[in-house]
């Protein structure tokens, strides 16, 4: 009987830690006029700082970044088009990717 | 004779001898990093973003130089909007033998308006309209004073090309300088910079970044004038050449670079400046 216990208790301790991972949101944001790190830096600090966002991971060839969000947590292109021009860059679009995309973040890269 | 040499009519009383050389100096108003070294650009701290940063400079002329460092702060009211403020600090010599002066120089307020923006894929475009109120703070009780005596005004406007390679900016500018208490007035001076920027490796975001810079540039000034009438060994046109480097990581920035004399046809007969050697630290931070 402990041992059934045991199980179920490790099996719900797995599910609870690898849940967050799956639940997360990303979404693909191309911001135009991204050429400098330097620069950049404001980007990500900006949209960390809204409530909700866990990350934000600038690919400055692509003009792109790239946006985890807490479950539950949404972006709209209004809200992202105010951030981005905050920030001194221009919004272009914004999409949420499917579940599971990108599950490697584009952290780091360009 | 050297132009940063004190002429009698300002050794005469607390008239201040630096002036020529301070003007070089502290031509370029306080600009934030992502500038060449010696000449300003349109491009603002992001809102709500702070900007701080320190600045040291030697330039030498003859057996006359000046060694200066600067704190900087600069503050974006909006991305398109940056006020800000540098307390320079100056040691000057001139020559063996003669007058050293140290203490704080004129203290600067700005605000840089950038009014115009084309964002692209891996580009930006911009331009931006400058104000500079240098304030009659310098020290120096006895002369030689390490300001002007005066506030003067510096005004104008910049362009740049910023993209994933290539760089360019454009500026210029016109200092207007005040009368000091003893009827003497510095030239007022129009400068134009060119400069041309190269990063050789594509930028990655969370990786040091290079730009290599060359700049050129000029300043044209009017002749001094002491109660109205001219000075007549004052004055001129001088172009200079500059290597710059801006070295980035993340909110962190260093800039360097020499300024070199390329041509200099002055009013006088005097050496013009031999090199003046830049390096900045800056720092990015967002505040809300």
């Amino acid at each position: 009987m402990n041992r059934i216990v045991s199980s179920a208790l490790a099996a719900l301790i797995l599910a609870a830690a690898s849940t967050p991972a799956f639940a997360d949101s990303l979404y693909r944001i191309e911001v135009y006029g991204l050429n400098c790190p330097y620069c950049a830096y404001g980007v990500q600090k900006k949209i960390e700082a809204i409530p909700g966002v866990r990350s934000a991971d600038v690919d400055l060839v692509k003009g792109r970044v790239t946006v985890r969000t807490a479950d539950g947590v949404t972006l709209t292109p209004k809200e992202m088009r105010r951030v981005i021009n905050s920030a001194g860059f221009t919004f272009h679009s914004m999409k949420r990717l499917p579940a599971g995309h990108g599950a490697g973040g584009a952290r780091g890269k360009g | 004779m050297n132009p940063l040499r004190l002429h009698p009519h300002r050794a005469a009383g607390p008239l201040p001898a630096a002036a020529a050389l301070l003007a070089l100096w502290a031509a370029p108003p306080p600009a934030a990093a992502h500038e060449p070294v010696f000449s300003p650009g349109p491009h603002t701290i992001f809102g709500h973003g702070l900007e701080v940063g320190t600045e040291f400079n030697y330039l030498k002329a003859g057996p006359d130089r000046v060694r200066g460092a600067a704190l900087h702060l600069g503050y974006g009211l909006t991305p398109d909007l940056e006020v800000g403020a540098e307390l320079p600090f100056l040691d000057n010599s001139y020559g063996p033998g003669g007058p050293n002066q140290s203490g704080l120089g004129d203290v600067e307020a700005y605000t840089h308006w950038r009014f115009w923006r084309d964002d692209q894929l891996g580009y930006q475009d911009a331009a931006g309209a400058l104000l500079d109120v240098k304030f009659d703070t310098a020290g120096g009780a006895r002369p030689p004073s390490l300001g002007t005596g005066a506030t003067s005004e510096l005004m104008g406007f910049d362009v740049s090309h910023e993209g994933l390679k290539w760089y360019r900016w454009a500026s210029a500018y016109y200092e207007h300088n005040g009368t000091n208490g003893a009827g003497f007035h510095y030239g007022d001076k129009v400068y134009f910079n060119l400069v041309g920027g190269w990063r050789p490796t594509p930028p990655s975001f969370l990786k040091p970044d290079t730009v290599w810079m060359l700049e050129l540039d000029s300043v044209y000034a009017r002749h001094d004038t002491l109660n109205g009438a001219d000075v007549a060994d004052t004055g001129g046109t001088e172009i200079f050449v500059a290597p710059d480097i801006m070295w980035t990581l993340r909110n962190f920035a260093i800039r360097a670079g020499v300024q070199l004399p390329l041509y200099s046809r002055l009013n006088r007969d005097e050496s013009p400046v031999d090199y003046h050697v830049r390096i900045e630290f800056e720092w990015d931070f967002a505040t809300l």
